[in-house]
C-alpha cells in the first residue's frame, strides 16, 4: 500500500508541478536546440537512526530512504531552468509512506538592456539569500533570523529554505547589485467539476484559486561595498502581517572573517522579542600539513527585547513552537569543521541556550569513499532539562544516525 | 553551513587553480630558447609572463587516484589576462557551484544555497581540490618575485628536456609551502616539475608535467600529477581538455550577475 502524506490534493499538485517542469524543460529544450542540455542527477540516501524517545522511556530504530531527481537546464545564455524533487520513503504499519516535496522549479530568465547591461529574473519556487550567516542570520528577512528549518546534519547549506517567489537581479556594478523580491502566497489548485483534487490533472482544467492581493510580500536589497567591507540594506514589507521589516548586513575581515546583521520590524501586531534581532558571526580557518584544514565559526543570536531570566515554561523553551510570541534573549552556535583529508570530514556543532543552560550537541562525520558515494553518521544529543529550550527527555533528546548516500 | 562548502570548493578551487596555474606557467612560446642563461629572476619573470592571455577557455578534469578507485571532478575555466578567472564546476556531484576571482576578490556560488560567499582572510587559506594550492594563492596581488627569494641550482634534464633547477624560498612566514624547487623547461619557461616543501624541510608534494601541447603558438602542460609524499597511495591528475586562447568572452562574464546565473 502507498500513502501520500498531503493527501490527494497535494499528490495532483506535485504531477502538475512535475509534468509542468518537464513540459518547460522540453520547450526551452527544442528552443534552443542547438546550444541547450538538460542534466539530470539522481541522489538516492538511506539513513537509519536510533533516538531515544520519551513517551515510552526507551530507544527507536527507524528506517528512512530519500531520493532527489534533480533536473537543470544548461548552455543557454539567457534561459534557464531547474526542477528538484525529493521524496522521503518509510515503511510504516500501514504501508509504505511516501512524501514528496519540490524545493525548487523555477525558470530564471535575463534581459539585455542596451549593449552593455542585463539584468534577469526567476520565476518559481526558489531560494534567495540575504544577509551573512550560517545559521544566525538577522540580514534574512525572507526566512527569518533563527533558522527554525535548519539541517544541522547537512554538509551543505544548514539553511536551504525556498520559497514561490519573483525575484530580479540587477547590476550595479561588479560587485553590487540590487535584488527585488516578491513572495507569493500559497495557493490553492482546483479543477473545473467543482472539487478539490478530485481528478486528473490531465483530464481537467485546472483552476488556481489565488489568495488575497494584499497578502503577498515584497521588498528588496542591495549589495554594495564600502572600502573593504560588504554592505547590505533590505526592505520586506509582509501584507499579511502589514509589517516592516529593514535590516543592515555587514561582512570583512579583521583576521578572522568577521560579519553580522541587524533587523527590526514594525507593525500593530509584532511579538516583543521580534522588534530587534542582531546576530554576529566569526569564521577562522587554518591550514596544517597537506590538505588538512579546520574551520572554526562561533555565531550569536540577540534578541534584545527577548526573555533574559530562566523560565519555568515549556512555552519558550519549545523555541516558540507552542508560543510564537516569546524567546530567549540570546543563544549561540559554534562550529568546528576538520578535514584531515579531501574525502573525509569531522565537524561538531552546538547551539546554545545560555539563559537556560541547555544545548543541542551535534557530531557528524562523512568520508567520500567511491565517486558519488558518501558514508555518514551524526551524533545528536540534547543536554538540559525537559522545560529547557534543549533537553535529553524532549523529543530527539539523544539520535544516531548513519547515512548510505550515492548521486550518480 | 560551510561545512561541505569547505570540502567541495576545497577541493574544485584547488583543481581550478591547479590548472590555471599550470596553465600559466605553460603558456610561452617555445622557440624564445636563448644560448645566455638569463638570471633566476628573469627566469621566474618570464614564468609568471606566461600567466598572462588577452582570454582563455578551458575545460579541465581533475582525477583523484586512490585506493578506491578513482573520483573525477570536471570544470570550465575562463580567464582574461591575469586579474580574472571564473570556474565553473560540471561534474554531477558540484555541477552549478563557482569561484570567481576578480582583482583582490574571490567569491564562491553554491546553486543550492544561492548564496554568494566572499573569501576574505583566513578563508582565503583554504586549498584548492585539496592539493597545492590555496586561494590565497591566486587572489593576491603577490607574485613569486615578492613571495619568495630565488636562487639558481644547476641545469638538469626532466622527461628528456633541459631545465633551469630553481630554489625559492619564503620571504614570508605565513606560505604554504616555505621551499620549493622548480625546474623550468629552458626553452619554453613551462614548470615541468614543482617539489613543495614544509617549514622543516620535509618534501610533502610534487606536480610532474606529464604532458605539453602546443596550442596557438603557446606551449601548454595539458597533463599533470600531483602526489603527496605522505600518502603513497594516492595522486591526482590534473587533465586541460579544451583550451581555446585569445576567444571571445561573454559580456560581464566576471561579475556577481554570472557568478549566481
Amino acid at each position: 500500500m502507498v500513502s501520500m502524506n498531503g493527501g490527494t490534493r497535494g499528490r495532483r499538485r506535485i504531477w502538475i508541478f512535475v509534468l509542468t517542469g518537464i513540459l518547460v524543460l522540453h520547450a526551452i529544450s527544442r528552443s534552443f536546440a542547438q546550444e541547450v542540455q538538460t542534466f539530470q542527477t539522481i541522489e538516492m540516501e538511506v539513513l537509519n537512526t536510533v533516538s531515544h524517545s520519551d513517551e515510552i522511556d526507551d530507544w527507536n530504530l527507524s528506517g528512512l530512504g530519500r531520493v532527489e531527481l534533480d533536473f537543470q537546464s544548461r548552455g543557454s545564455r539567457w534561459v534557464r531552468s531547474r526542477l528538484n524533487i525529493q521524496a522521503d520513503i518509510a515503511d510504516t504499519g500501514d504501508g509504505t509512506n511516501v512524501r514528496f516535496t519540490i524545493p525548487r522549479a523555477f525558470i530564471r530568465v535575463r534581459f539585455p538592456l542596451g549593449k552593455n547591461y542585463l539584468f534577469r529574473t526567476t520565476f518559481g519556487k526558489s531560494r534567495v539569500t540575504w544577509g551573512d550567516g550560517a545559521l544566525y542570520n538577522a540580514g534574512d528577512l525572507v526566512f527569518g533570523a533563527e533558522g527554525t528549518r535548519a539541517d544541522l546534519f547537512s554538509y551543505e547549506s544548514i539553511r536551504d529554505e525556498t520559497d514561490w517567489l519573483v525575484t530580479a537581479f540587477f547590476p550595479l556594478g561588479q560587485f553590487s547589485f540590487i535584488e527585488p523580491v516578491i513572495l507569493i502566497p500559497e495557493s490553492e489548485i482546483r479543477y473545473n467539476n467543482g472539487t478539490s483534487g478530485e481528478s486528473s490533472p490531465l483530464e481537467s482544467q485546472i483552476i488556481t484559486r489565488a489568495p488575497s492581493f494584499d497578502r503577498i510580500a515584497l521588498g528588496s536589497r542591495i549589495q554594495w561595498q564600502l572600502a573593504n567591507i560588504k554592505m547590505e540594506t533590505g526592505y520586506l514589507f509582509r501584507g499579511a502581517d502589514e509589517e516592516h521589516e529593514v535590516s543592515l548586513s555587514m561582512q570583512g575581515n579583521l583576521g578572522p572573517d568577521i560579519y553580522g546583521g541587524v533587523a527590526t520590524t514594525i507593525g500593530p501586531d509584532v511579538d516583543d522579542y521580534e522588534k530587534v534581532r542582531i546576530t554576529v558571526g566569526g569564521l577562522q580557518q587554518y591550514r596544517y600539513g597537506v590538505g588538512g584544514s579546520v574551520s572554526l565559526r562561533v555565531e550569536a543570536l540577540v534578541f534584545p527585547d527577548g526573555e533574559w531570566e530562566e523560565l519555568e515554561d515549556a512555552a519558550v523553551a519549545d523555541g516558540g513552537s507552542s508560543d510564537h510570541s516569546r524567546r530567549y534573549g540570546l543563544s549561540f552556535f559554534p562550529e568546528i569543521v576538520w578535514n584531515p583529508s579531501e574525502s573525509v570530514t569531522l565537524f561538531s556543532r552546538v547551539i546554545v541556550s545560555p539563559i537556560d543552560v541547555s544545548a543541542l550537541w551535534i557530531a557528524g562525520s562523512g568520508w567520500n569513499i567511491y565517486e558519488g558515494l558518501t558514508l555518514s553518521a551524526y551524533l545528536s544529543l540534547q543536554s538540559g532539562k525537559k522545560t529547557d529550550t534543549y533537553g535529553f527527555d524532549r523529543e530527539g533528546g539523544a539520535s544516531l544516525t548513519t547515512s548510505v548516500k550515492y548521486v550518480f | 553551513m560551510n561545512t561541505k562548502r569547505n570540502v567541495q570548493i576545497k577541493r574544485k578551487s584547488t583543481a581550478l587553480f591547479a590548472a590555471v596555474l599550470l596553465f600559466a606557467a605553460a603558456g610561452h612560446s617555445i622557440s624564445a630558447q636563448s644560448t645566455v642563461r638569463p638570471s633566476a629572476e628573469e627566469i621566474i619573470r618570464r614564468l609568471e609572463e606566461n600567466i598572462i592571455h588577452d582570454t582563455a577557455r578551458m575545460e579541465a578534469e581533475m582525477v583523484v587516484h586512490d585506493r578506491f578507485g578513482e573520483k573525477r571532478t570536471t570544470m570550465d575555466i575562463y580567464q582574461e589576462g591575469r586579474v580574472h578567472t571564473l570556474i565553473e564546476y560540471t561534474s554531477r556531484e558540484e555541477r552549478g557551484q563557482k569561484v570567481l576571482r576578480t582583482q583582490d576578490e574571490v567569491y564562491l556560488y553554491y546553486p543550492d544555497a544561492a548564496e554568494l560567499i566572499r573569501l576574505q582572510g583566513a578563508a582565503l587559506r583554504q586549498s584548492m581540490l585539496g592539493s597545492d594550492i590555496s586561494y590565497e594563492d591566486v587572489s593576491g596581488n603577490k607574485t613569486i618575485l615578492e613571495t619568495y627569494d630565488l636562487k639558481f641550482l644547476s641545469e638538469e634534464q626532466v622527461g628528456g628536456r633541459p631545465t633551469y633547477k630553481l630554489e625559492l624560498a619564503a620571504v614570508e612566514r605565513n606560505v604554504a609551502y616555505p621551499k620549493r624547487i622548480m625546474w623550468i623547461d629552458r626553452a619554453g619557461y613551462v614548470l615541468l616539475k614543482n617539489d613543495m616543501y614544509s617549514l622543516s624541510g620535509r618534501k610533502i608534494k610534487e606536480i610532474v608535467t606529464e604532458k605539453v601541447d602546443q596550442i596557438d603558438g603557446a606551449w601548454i602542460p595539458v597533463v599533470e600529477t600531483i602526489s603527496d609524499t605522505l600518502k603513497s597511495n594516492s595522486y591526482t591528475e590534473l587533465v586541460l581538455q579544451e583550451i581555446k586562447l585569445n576567444v571571445r568572452l561573454p559580456r560581464n562574464i566576471f561579475s556577481l550577475e554570472q557568478l549566481s546565473w
